[in-house]
């Protein structure tokens, strides 16, 4: 965990403090909806069909114990009793009194936390792998880099302004974890061939209207010059990205009228001059901010005190350990993912209860630690593999025990029309009713890991392009419509998804996706082969005919 | 009246359009390429007449630099105004007054100045007096750390920070 300093928190503060007053003088009316809205919104705050929504940054989706009371405490007193973790690894609270909100912010930096440029057209709150720190395959620590880039982009007097909103992700593992080829910029951070530290820069990708996989412009750039670097991008996008039409206005567009090779050269130009504003990072710079974050206090464990599988077991809990264990660097220790993807829940929701008894498990077994993903779920990071059992146990007993992660039913999905004003379709039924109809694990377990992801519109906050099979819904002459889309993936070789044809009415959505799958099961060659590749060695056609029926 | 400096100042500068208006009497605010005409030709002293750019304007095409700059934002949203400024100050080592102009309120005011505007004249609805508080609202900033030391102008408000702290 990184623990604030008295800088951090002063910061946190007096911006609660400015946005009480922002909205004293909006509630008095002495500050219009025009000159407000700008301001609520980069400070996270919408409003929405039935009331305000409040989406509270969560750091490169870092949470400690205290923190996840903090927001449970925070649901019950000013909310329904229940959160939302989003795919950006933010939570957020829908059911708010505007005027509650200046408090609900107090409550929040009490523990550190805030909702500064969680929306808005700014730089919003920086995103990594979940298993930062500690998974098998990293070459280079991102949390580190994550917290410099954010306290770069908090409260950046520049960019406080952008054509649109500004996303960006860090990798630092051989598999990519955090999307970084759908962000405004992802960094991949890695070791260059005499072992110095640096990031290959991906600019321009993105989801919504028209998706696009970010590309490099800058095979290695150097830590020390980070930050220099993300200034000249960043300025280049602010004086000459579109501001005429807001569906063209994101980074991605801008990259494209260019062309990669002009816009290269129009960011190594103003890198010429940033990097006389900004100074290159030192050591120091470095060491002071790993020190924030410490060391949990691993103990020595060696492979032997790893129970081993007994018949003492239950198949649920086998289960739960097949799909929701992750490996640890650390000998002994393993990294639990607790599904928030249980049949009937909306994905990603998590009732003050539950939030109330994860935290007590993270105090128990994780060091106090948690880690929200990028895939609407959370991670106890560093328990010890002999508690899995005990942690289990205690899982069950809360209704978090799904033994789903990476399986079909594991989808990520928007709030949707239910909450969203700009939804033109709802997207939790439609996530509830794909979960019944896969709700046998067995079967699911034989699909093996597959990505379904729902957007309620295209804005694709459900990320429906890069889902191996990706539902959109859609407006047709005011009903509810769905169109799929399959062969998506995310990572490092992140492709967009294709259309299958015309769209679905809601009631027909399970039937085709067990169609799709149906195709699927039948085409790999072996288990191995995931739905992506399928689709990408036999192409749409099978999958239309069985859906639409031969022409 | 606008503010200079983060203290309040009566005089007024008048600021001319496109179109044309008088330049006489008082300070006046020119679009840049007629500023260059009326310096051409000696219309006034170059004491009382600056210049405004669009936040769109580029750069390069910044010929020849009047006493007084200034930034007209037709939206306190449009971004495009806090680069230029950056540009102006950082990059081309303007010195003088440079205004914020246009649609200017109260809550851009510190990041405006952080950017190196140091003049400011308000939307008429504001209020000036209360518009001061906003250069209080924060004493801390990341950002303050990471520039080069040497490179920015200082501000009314970094000198100010550096008092207070004794250094």
């Amino acid at each position: 965990m990184y623990i604030y300093g008295e800088n951090d928190q002063k910061l946190i503060e007096q911006r609660v403090a400015q946005f009480r007053g922002q909205t004293a003088r909006f509630l008095a009316g002495k500050l219009t909806e025009d000159d407000f809205r700008p301001l609520r919104l980069k400070n996270g705050l919408y409003i929405q069909k039935h009331a305000p929504m409040l989406r509270v940054a969560i750091p490169y989706g870092l949470l400690s114990s205290h923190q996840l009371r903090a927001l449970a405490n925070i649901s019950e007193k000013y909310d329904r009793g229940y959160g939302h973790f989003t795919t950006r690894q933010n939570i957020q609270f829908n059911w708010l009194k505007l005027e509650q909100v200046p408090d609900v912010l107090d409550d929040l930096s009490k523990v550190g936390m805030h909702a500064i440029q969680t929306s808005g057209n700014c730089i919003r709150n920086v995103t990594t792998d979940e298993f930062a720190g500690l998974a098998p395959d990293e070459v280079v620590n991102p949390l580190v880099w994550c917290e410099l880039i954010r306290q770069w982009s908090t409260l950046h007097p520049e960019f406080g302004y952008l054509p649109r909103k500004f996303k960006i992700a860090v990798s630092g593992a051989d598999t990519d974890r955090a999307a970084i080829r759908v962000h405004d910029i992802g960094l991949l951070a890695r070791r260059n061939d005499i072992g110095e530290i640096g990031f290959s820069v991906y600019v321009g990708g993105g989801l919504g209207r028209t998706p696009i996989v970010g590309q490099v412009i800058r095979e290695f750039l150097g830590w020390q010059d980070l930050l220099s670097y993300l200034d000249a991008i960043l300025r280049v996008y602010n004086r000459f990205g579109r501001r005429d039409n807001k569906y063209k206005a994101r980074i991605k567009i801008l990259v494209k009228e260019l062309g990669l090779e002009k816009f290269t050269d129009a960011v190594e130009a103003e890198w010429l001059i940033s990097k006389q504003q900004i100074r290159s990072l030192h050591e120091a710079d470095i060491e002071s901010i790993e020190k924030r974050f410490g060391k949990p206090k691993f103990e020595v464990l060696s492979s032997q005190s790893v129970a081993n599988e007994s018949s003492e077991e239950s198949q649920q809990f086998k289960n739960w350990k097949k799909r929701n264990v992750f490996p640890h660097r650390v000998n002994g220790y393993s990294c639990a993912v607790i599904s928030l993807k249980k049949t009937g829940i909306a994905p990603g929701d998590i009732t003050h209860t539950q939030m109330v008894a994860v935290a007590d498990l993270a105090d128990q077994f994780s060091f106090g630690e948690l880690r929200v993903t990028h895939g609407q779920n959370l991670v106890l990071p560093h328990v010890r593999t002999q508690d899995l059992q005990s942690i289990y146990q205690v899982l069950e007993s809360i209704h978090l025990s799904t033994a789903n992660v990476g399986l079909l039913t594991d989808m990520i999905a928007c709030p949707g029309g239910d909450f969203c004003s700009l939804a033109n379709a709802v997207s939790i039924p439609v996530a509830n009713a794909i979960q019944e109809r896969f709700e046998s694990l067995d079967y699911l377990h034989d699909i093996g890991n597959l990505v379904l992801n729902i957007s309620g519109c295209m804005n694709s906050c459900g990320h429906h392009h890069v889902g191996n099979i990706g539902i959109l819904g859609v407006d047709k002459g005011g009903e509810e419509w769905y169109q799929i889309t399959i062969g998506g993936r995310q990572g490092l070789d992140a492709a967009i998804g294709k259309v299958i044809g015309k769209s679905f009415p809601r009631d027909e959505v399970p039937d085709v996706i067990e169609k799709l799958i149906h195709v699927y099961i039948k085409s790999r060659e072996s288990s191995d082969e995931n739905f992506a590749e399928v689709v990408g060695r036999v192409g749409l056609d099978p999958f239309k005919e069985e859906v639409y029926g031969v022409h | 009246m606008y503010i200079r400096n983060r203290e309040i100042v009566s005089d007024t500068w008048r600021i001319v359009g496109e179109s044309g208006g008088a330049l006489e009497g008082g300070f006046v605010l020119l679009p840049y390429s007629n500023w260059l005409d009326a310096i051409a030709e000696a219309k006034l002293s170059p004491k009382n007449i600056g210049a405004w750019l669009e936040t769109s304007f580029d750069s390069s095409e910044l010929v020849r630099l009047p006493d007084v700059l200034a930034i007209q934002f037709d939206q306190f949203t449009d971004g495009r105004g806090y680069s230029l400024a950056k540009i102006i100050r950082g990059r081309i080592g303007f010195k003088g007054d440079l205004f914020a102009i246009g649609d200017v309120t109260r809550d851009q005011l510190l990041d405006l100045e952080k950017c190196g505007f140091n003049c400011f004249v308000l939307r008429e609805d504001q209020d000036i007096h209360d518009s001061l508080e906003a250069f209080e609202e924060f004493n801390f900033s990341y950002r303050d750390s990471f520039v080069q030391k040497g490179s920015e102008l200082e501000t009314a408000g970094s000198k100010k920070l550096r008092h207070a702290s004794g250094h």
